[in-house]
């Protein structure tokens, strides 16, 4: 489904990917792990359009999305969910989920149906669907992000930290979600720093050290041998 | 004291086009970050179009005046066009400065156009109310209602609509904005017609009692940006509300204060004013790079 | 601004101009000396918005008015003009100041639309009336009343400037006095310090730089060039109308200097020229449509071009040609190798890397630092939870921590850019918690930044001296002079800042643009600038982000000798492993805003507690520590984290 081949990013003269490659199949979900810096967050805005890819190539279903802008790659149904969560905090929940809808040919039914859809999938939003998002808690705020996202049908869904700020029982509930996106053939990518719950529910894993790819396998190997994770993070 | 309420009455159609004037830098400031100089002299285009069609053609007003604003939106249009779209890499003070080439550009439009005069165009409508001892006139009622029905309508749009949302989202996050499928430069765009639309209206209802005459349109929209402060540069309401707070405290202060140039000045002090109340609400640290490691 | 030829250029510039003066007749002379003064103007604006950053919307009132009307006020009380005309722009001052201090306390757009308020205050209000007061008081009657104001030339009685051409020679001579004293500034300390606040101001302040005073200080001095132009005006028009300094003209002379350039004063005077000499030459020839008011789209139209294209204006065309010629080509990115590539032998450094024999044998040395119970909250995040540390004297102690965990919160609290909730900061026995960054600069604390913040516009030299610029007194009207006591100020900077560059082995690139640096010797020369002053505690954000192995190592050695030479303290935030381990002797472990753990390199890596928090579970951690060492039982630990 999505394919990154060889690419360099840059961020001004530093080189922050060099030849990094990853893939991921429709209905399967891969981590992406590293420290800080590593090119976690780099990643998933190269292939959402945010940055722009000096060499190699990234493919989605066949397109190639060099150059392509946030806009145009957000509607070939890629969705990214960027670390902060991005969502609109003056605005209300239902203006939010709106949001998610935007540009896009909603293609299982008109705007409201997609809204109930999502927040039967999350109960808590149905309760605050008038309230200003940003007064909401933390978790409240993720499942916020990720079910707007989900409003628009994606086939992608990148996401960078989501565990960041939650309570683990929180981050449990997340990550259970997000395990049962994939029956629906959804691809997920997800960038996490807490390398353990993702391993949980993840098919396959890479870890990123500074800029290129240190390790790629699946996730139970990592787990059982996590020396790689671990110089990764805090040194040979 | 009903010489001070008459006063103040006399001060909210004053008021309420400088919260007009407001909304339209409001509109285009949230959704750009640019604070555009150019809305007193889109608004006096306007007008003098709206001239051309209502005085010297003699249409019936019900025909001139969709067609000025649409003529306004196509102006907006254009200066987004041809002054910010080149500019979109630059940061919002190089952008805002540009907005005074707008400025410049037309001025002298108007100036080849209309030769700079002074010219008189007839109020939308005429007669007035009398409440006892006081005297509104319709055209300022006119100016009121058409103001809230303006701020009200556009904020509904907003609120409700796609491409509101859109523009708001923008405003709020635009990276998060454009993850989800909203174009920048067609927001900034959107936000310009807007802009343009609403100053014209305030330029067009304002004329009849003011002098047509750019250098003035420039002038009231500097005590615009101290009712759009007043509103946080983000808030529609209270910008239209801090325009007609500014009006009729001028209003009453020209009609208490015998000294050429006060009222005027009133609303200068006030948009300084409101900048040292504003700076003292928020926090200081200015920090380089990326935040929190 | 660059250092160009322009001495020479100005010189020959200043002469022809003066010959021609010779020969032309007085409608052009009145030409030229309405082009000296916005040629003043416009430099007024160079000095404040070029140099300095800041943006005076209304200088047509804010600025050339003041000017115009302090003359006026002067000849009334009986001063000559010949006097009053110079003396007009000192009058200012101290009102410059006065609205100088309450404006530079806003930024950009704020500060913009403040002058715009004030200038038009001044020129709606207080000049129309200002005018009338001041004729009442005047000899002259027929002027009472009105608010004409006629002003006189100057007349120094043996020389009479009063003729078109006298004046002429007079304005001359006035702009070139004010443009060597400006050029004189702008080379020395007070441009390199401009500078340095427009491009960066935190780095200033953190460079010991009162960044304030500094604004004023342009701010007072824009307003003081602008004024002397006001009242070359007021004089050369031989009176003042309300409507002299409207708003119309402040934009026009912002266009035309931003034309001609708003970063040099050879762009003012490209601008001034055009604002005074184009409404002139559109009369001829093809370009007469644009005749009369129809000039100034040309001036809009221009304006954007240049914002667009060239935001240096007509004069930064010299400079790209010149550029252009030298061919400098920027050295190729900065790489990164692979995985596998060697690391440096931790043997293989020239020093040693300390380790303290036990515990005890750190508490032993006097404490430099220390962090007591700090606390900041942002809103309604905790960045910092009750935050204890301690660095003693000549230690490299590393703070490491997940993303997230309050590393950069923790510096900038101890630099000084971010006043704790609660919690006190102590620095050689004093509490420091109430100074201001660039306080704490002076009193010996020097950092860097995770986005190194050099003075990419400046060189490596110059760099390096404006970090040494702090308490050191100066004067800005010895500098203006080019009495000897700055220039010993300036060689004595000059010398240290080849010293430092010597010792972190920049000396082959001092006299290249900052700029033109690669990532590694960049970083290599931020370091530097925090240790000319020789600080005692240096705060390093994240040094090797964005080098290779190679250029980490030597940075990693800067650092080394730099601490052996003068047993200062470091403290560094790093995400780099390989040089925590190879460098610090203590480390710091933050997560959710508390230490959680603190040691040596070695223990802290084996330290179960943390391998839990990076990893996030124990299951992980026994995985790990099974492959690490010896079974190890890693304490049970259910934690609760904050969302």
């Amino acid at each position: 489904m999505l394919a990154v081949r060889d690419i360099d990013v840059f961020y001004g003269r530093v080189q922050a990917l060099r030849s990094v490659s990853l893939e991921i199949a429709s209905g399967e979900m891969v981590a992406l792990f590293g420290a800080n810096g590593a090119g976690k967050t780099t990643s998933l805005r190269a292939i959402s359009g945010m940055l722009p890819i000096i060499a190699g190539e990234v493919t989605f279903e066949g397109k190639r999305l060099n150059g392509m802008s946030p806009e145009a790659v957000s509607g070939l149904g890629i969705a990214h969910i960027p670390e902060g969560r991005g969502i609109f905090p003056h605005m209300t929940v239902w203006q939010n989920l709106k949001m998610g809808g935007y540009g896009k040919r909603l293609k299982t039914g008109p705007l409201s149906e997609q809204i109930d859809r999502v927040v039967t999938l999350f109960p808590r939003l149905k309760e605050r669907l008038g309230q200003q998002a940003g007064t909401m808690s933390g978790g409240e705020q993720q499942m916020l992000a990720i079910g707007r996202a989900l409003v628009g049908s994606p086939r992608l869904l990148l996401l960078d930290e989501p565990s960041h700020g939650l309570a683990p029982k929180i981050v449990q509930e997340v990550f259970a979600l997000l395990a049962n996106l994939r029956t629906e053939g959804m691809g997920l990518l997800v960038v996490e720093q807490y390398a353990a719950v993702a391993l949980a529910v993840a098919e396959r894993g890479y870890v990123l050290d500074r800029g290129v790819v240190a390790f790629a396998g699946d996730a139970a190997s990592i787990a059982s041998d996590p020396s790689a994770l671990v110089g990764a993070y805090l040194g040979a | 004291m009903l010489l001070l309420l008459q006063y103040a009455v006399n001060g909210l159609a004053a008021g309420f086009v400088i919260g007009l004037l407001a909304l339209s830098l409001v509109m285009i400031y949230r959704s750009t970050r640019v604070l555009s100089f150019a809305q007193g002299v889109i608004a006096s285009l306007a007008t003098y179009v709206y001239y051309q069609m209502q005085t010297v053609w003699e249409w019936p007003a019900v025909a001139a005046l969709p067609i000025a604003l649409i003529a306004a939106a196509i102006v907006g249009a254009l200066a987004d066009l041809l002054a910010m779209r080149p500019l979109r890499k630059a940061d919002a003070l190089t952008r805002t400065v540009a907005t005074l080439g707008i400025v410049l550009v037309l001025q002298v439009v108007m100036r080849v156009g209309w030769g700079g005069q002074e010219s008189f165009v007839r109020p939308l409508v005429s007669g007035g109310i009398r409440a006892g001892d006081f005297n509104v006139g319709a055209q300022e009622l006119l100016t009121a209602f058409v103001a809230i029905a303006a701020a009200g309508l556009f904020g509904l749009w907003t609120r409700t609509s796609y491409r509101g949302l859109g523009l708001q989202a923008i405003a709020e996050d635009a990276s998060a904005a454009r993850l989800l499928g909203v174009d920048p430069t067609r927001a900034s765009m959107l936000a310009w017609s807007i802009g343009a639309v609403l100053a014209a209206l305030a330029g067009i209802l304002v004329t009849p009692t003011l002098v047509l005459n750019p250098l003035q349109m420039t002038l009231i929209m500097v005590t615009a940006f101290g009712a759009a402060l007043l509103g946080g540069f983000t808030s529609l309401p209270m910008a239209l509300g801090g325009g007609v707070l500014i009006g009729v405290v001028q209003s009453v202060t020209t009609g208490y204060v015998n000294v050429s140039g006060v009222s005027e000045a009133f609303g200068f002090v006030a948009v300084f004013a409101v900048l040292v109340v504003m700076r003292g609400k928020r926090g200081a640290v200015v920090l380089p790079g990326r935040s929190a490691a | 601004m660059r250092r160009s030829g322009t001495p020479l250029y100005g010189a020959g510039l200043a002469v022809a101009v003066a010959v021609a003066g010779l020969v032309l007749g007085a409608f052009w002379l009145t030409i030229f000396s309405l082009a000296i003064c916005y040629v003043l103007a416009a430099l007024s604006m160079v000095v404040l918005t070029g140099w300095s950053g800041q943006l005076n919307l209304h200088v047509a009132a804010l600025g050339l008015g003041w000017g115009a009307y302090s003359m006026y006020a002067l000849t009334v009380f009986g001063v000559p003009v010949a006097i009053a005309l110079p003396a007009a722009g000192i009058v200012t001052i101290p009102f410059a100041i006065l609205i100088g201090s309450v404006a530079v306390r806003f930024r950009g757009l704020e500060l913009a639309v403040a002058t715009l308020a004030i200038g038009l205050i001044f020129e709606r209000l207080a000049f129309r009336n200002i005018g009338k007061v001041l004729a009442s008081r005047s000899e002259n009657i027929t002027t009472f009343g009105s608010s004409f104001v006629p002003v006189g030339r100057p007349d120094a009685g043996v020389v009479s400037f009063e003729t078109d051409r006298g004046f002429f020679y007079f304005s001359l001579l006035l702009a070139v006095v004010v443009f060597v004293l400006v050029r004189n500034l702008a080379r020395g300390r007070t441009g390199r310090t401009l500078r340095a606040l427009r491009e960066r101001e935190v780095m200033a302040e953190s460079l010991g730089i009162p960044v304030l005073r500094w604004r004023v200080g342009a701010f007072a001095m824009s307003i003081m060039i602008a004024s002397t132009a006001g009242a070359l005006l007021a004089a050369l028009k031989t009176g003042i109308t309300p409507d002299s300094f409207n708003i119309d003209l402040s934009f026009r002379l912002l266009a035309a200097t931003v034309i001609g350039g708003i970063v040099s004063p050879s762009g003012a005077v490209i601008g001034g020229a055009v604002a005074a000499l184009l409404p002139e030459v559109v009369q001829f020839g093809p370009l007469k449509m644009f005749s009369g008011e129809r000039l100034f789209v040309l001036f809009g139209v221009g304006m954007i071009l240049a914002l667009w294209r060239l935001p240096e204006g007509l004069a930064g065309i010299g400079e790209r040609l010149r550029v252009r010629r030298a061919r400098r080509t920027l050295p190729a990115p900065a790489t990164l190798p692979d995985a596998a590539a060697a690391m440096p032998s931790p043997n293989g450094s020239a020093s040693v890397r300390r380790v303290y024999p036990n515990t005890l044998a750190r508490h032993i040395r006097p404490t430099l630092l220390r962090a007591h119970g700090v606390r900041v909250r942002f809103g309604g995040v905790v960045a910092l939870d009750g935050v204890d540390l301690s660095v003693p004297e000549g230690e490299i102690a590393a703070l490491i921590g997940p993303n997230g965990a309050g590393k950069s919160t923790l510096f900038n609290c101890i630099s000084g850019l971010i006043e704790p909730n609660e919690g006190c900061i102590y620095y050689r026995g004093r509490d420091v918690t109430g100074l201001s960054a660039h306080e704490r600069a002076i009193e010996g604390i020097g950092r860097t930044f995770q986005t190194v913040e050099a003075f990419r516009e400046m060189t490596v030299i110059e760099n390096l001296m404006v970090a040494g610029h702090a308490g050191v007194p100066a004067s800005g009207i010895a500098e203006a002079l080019t009495l000897p006591s700055s220039r010993r100020a300036e060689r004595a900077l000059a010398e240290r800042a080849h010293e430092v560059c010597e010792t972190i082995g920049l000396s082959d690139v001092a006299s290249r643009l900052a700029g033109e640096l690669s990532l590694g010797r960049l970083r290599e020369l931020e370091l530097g600038m925090a240790l000319v002053r020789r600080p005692r505690l240096l705060l390093l954000d994240e040094p090797s982000a964005g080098l290779d192995p190679r250029e980490t190592a030597a940075l990693g050695e800067i650092v080394r000798r730099a601490r052996d030479a003068d047993d200062l303290s470091v403290l560094l935030v790093e995400h780099d492993m390989t040089l925590v381990q190879s460098l610090a002797e203590h480390v710091f472990v933050l997560d959710f805003g508390e230490i959680i753990a603190q040691g040596s390199p070695e223990r802290v890596r084996r330290d179960p507690v943390v391998l839990e928090r990076y990893l996030g579970s124990g299951d992980l951690v026994l995985a790990a520590a099974a492959g690490d060492e010896p079974a190890r039982k890693p304490k049970a630990v259910s934690r609760a984290r904050r969302s």
